[in-house]
This record gives C-alpha cells, sequence and structure tokens, in this order.
C-alpha cells in the first residue's frame, strides 16, 4: 500500500496534463460512486423510519446527493467528450 | 548567561591563537570553512523540505527498525545529523511521530554520524581533496543562481560540499605545518587521566563548535598529522559524541514537552554509550585491532582505526539501548511532564515545526481541530446542551422540551480558558508559518486563517445569542420558548452533523456540507414564517419577535461560520483540483433552489393534509 503511494507521487512528477485528466476523471468517478453507496444507505433509512422529523431530514439529504451526484455525472460526460 | 561569557572568551583566545601562530589560524579557518559547508548543506537539504522529505520521514519511522535505518540512511547522506535531530524533534512536536519512534531515528542517526569518519580518514587524507573543492563551488554558485528552488538546493549541497573540503584541506595542511613548529604528542596523556582529560576536551570542542562532525573530522586530521596519540584520538572521540548532545538540548529549549524529551533521550544513549566506550575502552581497542585486521586496514593507520572505533563503539550503544527504548520512553515521560497551566494551551506547535512548511501545516491543522474541540463544547453549553447528548443518539427536539436546569457557564471566562490562548497562538503560527512558506502552500495556510477566524466567529454569535436564550428558556409563554428550543436544536443539530463527518470519508463528509446548508436555509425560512405566524395571532410581543429574530440570525450566522470552518479545514488538506470542491459542492443558487424546492413540497404536503381533514370533517 505505501509502495503503491510512493509510486503514485513518483508518477505525479512524470506525469502529462492528459495523464492528469486522466486521474481527475477516476476521483470523479469513485466519487460518484461513493455518493451512490450515500444514497442508497440513506433511502434504506428513509424506508424503515416512521418518525415525520427524521423522514424530512433524509429526504432532504437524499436530495442534496441527488443533485450532487447529478452535477458531478453532468461534468464527467463533458470530460469525457474532451478527450 | 554561559552564552554571553563563552563567546567574548572565544573571541579572545581565537585572537591570541591568529597572532601567536600562522598555522593555527590555518586550522581554525578550516573549522569556520567546514562549519560553514555544513550550514550550506542543511540549507540546500531544507529547499527540499514542504513536501518530499517529511512524506519519506512519515513513511519511513513507522516501525523501530525503519526509524533506526532511516536515521542512519538520511544522516550519512546530509551528514549533518543536527539537521535529522531538528527535523525529528518538529516531527515530534507536531505530534507526526511517537517519542519510540523519535528516539529510534536519532539512535540511527549516532551510527549514521560515524560515516563522517569514513569519509574523511578513507578519503579526504588520502586524496588532494581541494582538487574537488574548486569546481564544486564553481557549479553550486552557477546552480545557485538559478530560479527553481531544487536546481538552488542543488547548488547549496554543492557549494556545502566544496566548502567542506576546502574547510579539511586548511586543517590538513594547519597540522602538517604545525608539526614541523611544535610537537603537540609532547602533550600527550597516558592512562586513565589521558582518557579522562581528552574525552572532557573532546566534549569542550564540541560544545563550542557545536558540531561533533567538525570535531571528529579535527581530530581525525590532527591524528593524521601525528599530532595527537591514537589513544588520546580515541578518547577525544567519545567526548565529541558526548558533546553534540548540546546542540539537540540547546534546540530543545523552545520544543515543546515532545521535543525535550527526545534531547533527553539523546543525552541519555551519548553519555550511556560514552561511559560504556570509557569503562571497555582496553576490549573496543582489542576489537578493533581485530576488526582492522580482518578488513585489511594496516595495523599503523590509525586515522582508518578511529573511523572503525568511532563506528563500533556507536553500535555497540545502539544494540544496548534499542531492547530499552520503552523504559526509555516511560523514563523520560516521567521525569518531563507536560506542564498543565490553567488555560489550555496549544499541543502541537511549536518554533521547530515552523522550518518546515509540511509539518508545520499538520501541525496547525491539528491544532485547529483541537481549537474546534472546544469550541464545541463552549457552543453546546452556550446553547444549554451538553455535548455527550449532542455526540449521541438522543432526539435533541425531545430532550430539550424536558424541564432542566440552566448550564452554569461564564462565557468569558470559558472563552479565557479554553479558546483565546490557543486562538492566539495559531494565528501568530499561521502568520510566522506562510513567511516561509512556498507559493503551493500559501491557500492552504490562508485556510487555516480563516477557519480559526471562524471557530471564533461561531463562538462570538453564540455568546449574543445565549444572553435573550436563557432569557426567554425561563419565560411563561410557551410560543417564544418553544421557537428558543427550535434554535437550540437547529444549533445541537449542525454541530452533530459535523461531529459525525469523522466517520466518513473526507470528500464525502466535506460533501455532507452542503446538507447542512440546505437545512439552515430552511430553518431560516421557518423562524421568518414562525415569527410571521407569532406576531399576527398575537403569542408574542413585538419585543419578543424582535429579539427572536435577531437571534435567529445570530443562530444562522453560528451554523454558517462553522460551516465555513469545516470547509476551509478540508480545503486546507485537499489539492486546489479536489473534485469534490470543484465539481460536486453545490454553489449558493443551487442550495437556495433545493431549499424551495423542499419548502415547496412541504407545503404541498401539508396543504394536501390539510386538504384531506377538511374533507374528512365535511364528510
Amino acid at each position: 500500500m505505501k509502495t503503491t503511494k510512493l509510486l503514485d507521487k513518483l508518477g505525479h512528477l512524470i506525469e502529462s496534463p492528459e495523464d492528469l485528466d486522466k486521474q481527475r476523471l477516476k476521483k470523479l468517478r469513485k466519487l460518484i460512486e461513493e455518493l451512490k453507496a450515500k444514497q442508497k444507505k440513506l433511502e434504506h433509512d428513509l424506508k424503515s423510519s416512521e418518525d415525520e422529523q427524521d423522514r424530512h431530514r433524509l429526504e432532504r439529504s437524499i436530495q442534496v446527493v441527488q443533485s450532487q451526484r447529478k452535477k458531478g455525472h453532468a461534468v464527467y460526460k463533458s470530460m469525457k467528450k474532451k478527450k | 548567561m554561559m552564552q554571553r561569557y563563552l563567546l567574548p572568551i572565544v573571541a579572545v583566545l581565537l585572537g591570541y591563537g591568529f597572532w601567536l601562530s600562522a598555522s593555527f589560524k590555518e586550522i581554525a579557518a578550516g573549522v569556520a570553512l567546514l562549519l560553514f559547508g555544513m550550514f550550506c548543506m542543511e540549507q540546500g537539504f531544507r529547499a527540499y523540505s514542504g513536501g518530499s522529505l517529511e512524506r519519506t520521514l512519515r513513511l519511513a519511522t513507522d516501525r523501530l527498525w525503519k526509524s533506526l535505518s532511516f536515521g542512519l540512511v538520511t544522516t550519512t547522506l546530509m551528514q549533518s545529523s543536527s539537521l535529522v535531530s531538528v527535523i525529528t524533534i518538529s516531527f515530534l512536536s507536531a505530534g507526526m511521530l511517537t517519542l519510540a519512534q523519535g528516539i529510534g531515528v536519532i539512535f540511527g542517526a549516532n551510527l549514521g554520524t560515524t560515516t563522517g569518519a569514513w569519509i574523511v580518514a578513507g578519503f579526504g587524507l588520502k586524496v588532494k581533496i581541494s582538487a574537488y573543492a574548486l569546481p564544486l563551488l564553481v557549479f553550486g554558485v552557477i546552480l545557485l543562481m538559478q530560479s527553481a528552488k531544487r536546481l538552488r538546493g542543488v547548488g547549496w549541497i554543492l557549494v556545502g560540499l566544496g566548502f567542506l573540503f576546502l574547510g579539511i584541506h586548511y586543517m590538513k595542511t594547519g597540522f602538517e605545518t604545525y608539526a614541523d613548529t611544535i610537537d603537540l604528542t609532547a602533550y600527550a596523556l597516558p592512562g586513565v587521566v589521558g582518557l579522562l582529560t581528552y574525552t572532557a576536551l573532546g566534549i569542550a570542542a564540541t560544545v563550542v563548535m557545536q558540531s561533533s562532525h567538525a570535531t571528529l573530522v579535527l581530530i581525525i586530521t590532527a591524528l593524521g598529522a601525528g599530532q595527537i596519540t591514537y589513544e588520546n584520538a580515541l578518547a577525544l572521540a567519545i567526548g565529541s559524541n558526548v558533546g553534540t548532545t548540546i546542540t539537540a538540548i540547546i534546540g530543545s529549549v523552545n520544543a515543546n514537552v515532545g521535543g525535550k524529551r527526545l534531547a533527553g533521550a539523546h543525552l541519555v544513549f551519548n553519555v550511556a554509550t560514552g561511559v560504556v566506550a570509557l569503562l571497555f575502552i582496553a576490549q573496543f581497542v582489542r576489537a578493533v585491532d581485530w576488526l582492522s585486521a580482518m578488513a585489511g586496514i594496516a595495523a599503523d593507520d590509525f586515522t582508518l582505526k578511529l573511523a572503525v572505533f568511532h563506528s563500533l563503539f556507536n553500535l555497540v550503544g545502539v544494540l544496548l539501548m534499542t531492547p530499552f527504548i520503552g523504559r526509555l520512553v516511560a523514563l523520560l515521560e516521567r521525569l518531563l511532564r507536560e506542564r498543565r497551566p490553567l488555560t489550555d494551551q496549544p499541543r502541537y506547535l511549536s518554533d521547530a515545526a515552523l522550518e518546515l512548511p509540511d509539518v508545520a501545516l499538520q501541525a496547525l491543522i491539528k491544532e485547529t481541530r483541537h481549537l474546534f474541540r472546544n469550541a464545541f463544547t463552549l457552543i453546546a453549553h452556550g446553547v444549554n446542551l451538553r455535548r455527550a447528548d449532542i455526540v449521541s443518539d438522543v432526539d435533541l427536539t425531545q430532550r430539550v422540551a424536558e424541564p432542566g436546569k440552566l448550564i452554569d457557564l461564564d462565557f468569558d471566562e470559558q472563552y479565557a480558558l479554553t479558546i483565546k490562548d490557543i486562538y492566539s497562538a495559531n494565528i501568530d503560527f499561521v502568520t510566522r508559518a506562510r513567511a516561509h512558506a512556498s507559493e503551493e502552500s500559501g491557500p492552504a495556510f490562508q485556510a487555516l486563517w480563516q477557519a480559526n477566524a471562524e471557530v471564533v466567529a461561531a463562538i462570538k454569535a453564540i455568546k449574543h445569542l445565549r444572553k435573550n436564550l436563557v432569557h426567554y428558556l425561563g419565560s411563561g409563554n410557551p410560543h417564544i420558548r418553544r421557537e428558543y428550543n427550535a434554535l437550540r436544536v437547529r444549533i445541537g443539530n449542525v454541530l452533530r452533523q459535523l461531529h459525525s463527518l469523522r466517520d466518513e470519508e473526507a470528500a464525502v463528509a466535506f460533501l455532507s456540507l452542503d446538507d447542512v446548508r440546505v437545512e439552515s436555509l430552511e430553518a431560516g425560512h421557518h423562524v421568518r414564517h414562525a415569527v410571521d405566524r407569532l406576531i399576527r395571532d398575537r403569542l408574542i410581543s413585538p419585543q419578543m419577535a424582535t429579539s427572536l429574530m435577531n437571534d435567529s440570525a445570530y443562530a444562522a450566522e453560528a451554523i454558517d461560520s462553522l460551516v465555513a470552518m469545516t470547509e476551509a479545514l478540508y480545503a486546507a488538506a485537499q489539492p486546489a483540483e479536489d473534485p469534490a470542491r470543484v465539481d460536486l459542492a453545490l454553489d449558493p443558487e443551487e442550495l437556495e433552489g433545493l431549499a424551495d424546492a423542499l419548502r415547496t413540497n412541504d407545503s404541498t404536503v401539508s396543504q394536501q393534509g390539510k386538504a384531506d381533514e377538511n374533507h374528512q370533517a365535511a364528510r
């Protein structure tokens, strides 16, 4: 793990702008996937919650995550197109 | 006090020496050039700090054997145990290294410093070293004129090596000409007296020069010129090893307790190793003879044999002391206790950390988190909530509805006890760190400055809010009580959300701040709506209404500051092109849009609910 990290850092020094774009895309995709997982968890919690306030809180969080994912997807697509 | 007298005494003695002997002048100039060369090399290696050096140190010190090897390798490469000690102390002070790991590095550095003797004895005295010095100086100065920081770093290292070689050359020729006029071996002292006297002389020389490396080079060149006996040279080497701890002790004066403990470990190791070497000097000499014979070193090559001795007794020291590192840590922690003043003090900041931008940044991030932890409690108490309730799953709406006593809080006193000193130290530290910072790390320090300012802004907003909150929580009017309780829940929930971010992955946690912002916008709208209704229905007085509106604004201010603080802390630790910040975080219009959509949704649902109720009633 640590060697990989070191190699990553070394790679950074000799990378071209295209490589950096590739890395940014990779990070973005990973983050969108993490948000998807978070949304699924929130939706699961919403299904099992009966408290009105709690449901409202969960719905709000889901909407926020949805908006962030939507925004992320748009950026991801436009970056892919540029490539 | 000592330094006040030491400097004039040394200056007078040197002046007298220069007047007395040209050779002495040459030797002293050699020492000065050598020390300047070491200074230049340190300067060069510092160009690599602020990133790679610290990262390597962090990766290379997570196990004891790694710490030892790291100390050995870096000191061998840099030829400066003091630079390694300074970096180690700064890491320790910043809480990025444990004391045991730091001790490992120092032990390794002690072994690494012995390579200097090998280089001088094996190479410096055998070849015309000054021939290498001049080209090194030329190339070094050319590189110093470059604008790239790293190239200038190489320039400093080359210039340093050039001066180092030049220094050795002057010392060598100085001793050689000395040998023609005075025979210093006439002052050689045999037996135990000689051993102790020359050990003391070695300590004194190293304390004055503050470099065991310089003392050792001086000893080797003097030994090479036949100006001192081999036995006395061994004692001087032992003395230089003990004397070198003075640099670490001086360096730790301004360091925190961690730095002092490390300097203590340095002292214990070097004194213990010195004592062992003195007690078993005869056995060491025999072992050196045997090892030298095995390695093919001539029996009369005393300079190389001195290098063997220096390495051997330091190696024995490391082997003897390493199993006791745990006990040494316990002993030092018992002897050098952290003084706990009445007010909470910064834990991670030190002058040593300021030397290295990356360490300074990490130390400041930790200290800002420390400030936030204290602010968390003060803000929670400010709105009459217990920290334990916020960090648990307790329903805060239910908790505030329960009748309870007001938390006894002198806000100003608590601010002075838990916030003021840390905040002041952080602002002072960030200002000084920015002066040393590179162009890339400038924005990170700026973000941390903002994070600290936001913490205090949040506290000040809560201080204003608390006055009316205390008043209205005791009010007989249930409506105003309910609205103030809603403000308490709102702040409690934000604190809870910020606390729970610790469990999430950094980027996802950062994006959760958008959730807090939307909630804050929603709550702000709710208060405006509630105030309208309460005034319209004459349920609260106009005075109560204005207080509630002002305090709601304070609550919003505190929440905005807390969110901005968290955001700034995240920004300080992430690269500028981080996708969470650049691509995914929602902008103010998007946040407003979401809050509006949620509100519309809510009112549609409640209108639908009311219509259903009316419909049911009509039936």
